[in-house]
């Protein structure tokens, strides 16, 4: 009889697990997909676009216009280059920018091509010099009147071939824009380097300091308890509200500092501070908390002060804990853009500094995926660079605490 | 106060609560200078918690409460600051508890905190303190390593070199071999022998012939009472109480 009953349950059991697991399977297996979806896209739409030079490179096109006169005619070398200027010396080709844009480049300069003595007409210091144009630099707005007075004009958004039949047709360019390549992203990673330095810089020691106190100093009490829950609560507060918060108290405290507009690094890297005080000071306290009582009782009793306690044993040992904050804290900055949009602004600038206004990587993809013209390749591009960050800091923060439970363990 | 050398704690009427817990009752011990004391008695009587009350290691719970006084060579331990009175009176703890640190660190570490910069008296101190707890020969070679690659029995050692290493006048030991294997234990016992020329020794054990064995002065506490003191042998030989018979013969505890 029990014998039986034993067998029915064996049985149910089995069924019952087996069911348990097939949920189980699927549910992993539709979230790896998803997960392997999203990184696909984005390597696949970024990759193409990233490169060393985006990340060196300004933000903003420089324009420089300039007059050109030829007096000859030239060769194309062994007929090479397919778009050749006879009138010039100068082969074209198509590029395409950092963003990904596409732009028109010098593939060939004559020796002695015309190019080389351009004069720059623009109303500034350097107007009348001679400008630098090099194989690479990049084409747009081309004016001038051929031998018999008719208006030409080619510009980038033409075919290279039409845009080398317009400048055959000249002698004289009355002008021609040469544009630097603009779209890169070195002033949003200044930015964020900047943010993340500041917000450690201001984080670090108040969330240290407000572990060691909360666990080595305060005293059991109905207020110790009400900073932990409040420590726990606000560690869960969607980062949005610290924006509008810090954009209240900071964007005013920073004006006062002396900034011509509070949108700046520093309002930011205030901001994102509290929003990593919780994060900070919860990772660190539990560090401190599994320190064995036993180094604090050992220093105490060999006659150390309980400062010289704190520095000396505890905090040394608290050391891994202390970098899994940091990295922690370094992947939350490189990722938020709720909070930093009130605070930073999404602005591209290529000029960085505390004090002004420039926009971290997060805010960038923002700013160029919002407009009119949306440009997802860059945006795939900068958005690998962040989840490589993201998933360097994610992994070392494991490996670190894998290593500390061996430690502690053996 | 009477002016008595001869005692280096004097402990009057002491209790002490974890909390509601009133763990030690009405406690009142003296303990001479320069000889060894033995504290037994059945575990959670309170041993570990009266020993904390000597070095004043029992601020660290914020739920404990003290009342009654203890004198430290004449003078109030609760007037004098707690870390000169633990420079005087070191503690070795049950289970052995080095630093993370470098051996020659780990001894080093209370001279340090005490102000001691200049290198060859650190070096100094770490030889004889090592030296002292018959150390020093096994570990010579190796003082930089890691304190936590000694055996449990070295590292028992290393903490009784740490606690001389600051030069106090009373050692406080709580069942200092409670985690050591017989030659380890005897090897403490030998050094517990040779220290109590030049130190006043308190010992926790469970182990009645090591009570027996090494000290001068045994008490026998019960549920946080002190039932009987007295010499050793005394004690031993012709408990003046009931329970402290059955206690030392074995038939309970
Ligand atoms: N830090 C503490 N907080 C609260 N209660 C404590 C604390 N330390 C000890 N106690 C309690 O005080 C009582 C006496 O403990 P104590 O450690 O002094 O006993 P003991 O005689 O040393 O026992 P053992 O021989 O097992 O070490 C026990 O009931 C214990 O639960
Ligand atoms: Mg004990």
């Amino acid at each position: 009889m029990m014998n039986v009953d034993r067998e029915k349950f064996l049985k149910k059991r089995k069924l019952v697990d087996r069911i348990r697991n097939v949920l189980t399977y699927i549910s992993a297996f539709f979230g790896v997909l998803v997960l392997a979806a999203i990184l696909a896209f984005i390597f696949i739409g970024g990759l193409p676009n990233l490169s060393f030079k985006m990340l060196v490179s300004d933000y903003k096109i420089e324009l420089t216009t300039v007059r050109i006169e030829s007096d000859r005619k030239f060769e194309n070398p062994d007929d090479k280059y397919e778009y050749f200027s006879s009138n010039f010396g100068v082969a074209i080709e198509d590029g395409k920018d950092n963003s990904g844009e596409r732009i028109i480049v010098i593939e060939y300069l004559d020796e002695n091509s015309p190019f080389k003595n351009s004069i720059c007409i623009d109303n500034t210091d350097l107007k009348d010099s001679v400008v630098d144009i090099e194989v690479g630099s990049s084409l747009n707005l081309m004016m001038g009147e051929d031998e018999f007075g008719v208006f030409v004009m080619a510009s980038n958004g033409d075919d290279l071939e039409d845009y080398i039949e317009a400048l055959d047709r000249l002698t004289k360019i009355d002008s021609l824009q040469i544009e630097s390549q603009g779209g890169g992203i070195r002033g949003s990673l200044l930015t964020t380097i900047i943010l993340i330095i500041t917000t450690l810089i201001i984080a670090l020691p108040i969330g240290i300091g407000a572990a060691i106190y909360i666990v080595l100093y305060a005293k059991e009490s109905k207020f110790k308890r009400a900073i932990v829950s409040m420590i726990d609560m606000t560690s869960g507060v969607p980062s949005i509200i610290f924006g509008f918060v810090g954009a209240i108290i900071f964007i005013p405290f920073v004006t006062k500092l002396g900034a011509s507009s509070g949108y700046t690094i520093l309002a930011g890297a205030l901001t994102m501070s509290i929003v990593l005080l919780p994060v900070i000071t919860k990772t660190t306290a539990e560090s401190l908390l599994v320190i064995p009582l036993s180094y604090q009782m050992a220093s105490l009793s060999l006659g150390a002060s309980k400062t010289q306690t704190v520095f000396k044993v505890i905090l040394p040992n608290a050391f891994p804990g202390i970098l899994q904050a940091t990295l922690l804290s370094i992947g939350r900055i490189i990722g938020e853009s709720a909070a930093l949009l009130f605070v930073m602004g999404s602005n591209i600038s290529d000029e960085v500094s505390l004090f002004g206004q420039s926009t971290s990587l997060s805010l960038h993809i923002w700013n160029i995926t919002s407009g009119e013209s949306p440009n997802f390749g860059q945006a795939a591009a900068i958005s690998i660079i962040i989840l490589i960050v993201v998933f360097v800091m994610s992994t070392s923060v494991k490996l670190i605490s894998k290593r500390q439970l061996k430690n502690n363990g053996g | 106060m009477e002016n008595n050398q001869e005692y280096d704690f004097i402990i009057k009427n002491l209790n002490l609560h974890y909390g509601d817990n009133h763990v030690l009752k009405d406690i009142n011990m003296e303990i001479k200078h320069s000889r060894v004391t033995a504290f037994i008695g059945p575990s959670g009587c309170g041993k570990s918690t009266l020993l904390r009350c000597l070095n004043r290691m029992n601020d660290l719970y914020d739920i404990c409460r003290i009342d009654g006084d203890i004198f430290y060579k004449n003078i109030n331990i609760n007037e004098m600051n707690p870390v000169e009175l633990r420079t005087k009176v070191g503690m070795v703890f049950q289970s052995p508890n080095p630093f993370p640190m470098s051996i020659f660190d780990n001894v080093a570490y209370g001279p340090r905190c005490n102000g001691i910069k200049d290198k060859a008296t650190l070096k100094e101190i770490v030889t004889t303190s090592l030296k002292k707890a018959s150390l020093y020969d096994e570990v010579k070679d190796r003082l930089k390593d890691n304190a936590l690659g000694l055996s449990g029995g070295q590292q028992q050692r290393l903490c009784i070199a740490r606690a001389i290493a600051i030069q106090p006048e009373v050692i406080l030991m709580d069942e200092p071999t409670s985690a050591l294997d017989p030659i380890a234990t005897s090897k403490i016992e030998e050094l517990i022998d040779e220290l109590k020329q030049d130190y006043t020794i308190i010992i926790v054990t469970h182990n009645m012939q090591q009570a027996a064995r090494i000290s001068d002065y045994t008490a026998f506490f019960l549920l946080g009472e002190v039932i009987e003191m007295g010499e050793t042998s005394e004690l031993f030989a012709n408990p003046q109480n009931e329970k402290t018979e059955d206690y030392i013969t074995g038939r309970f505890g």
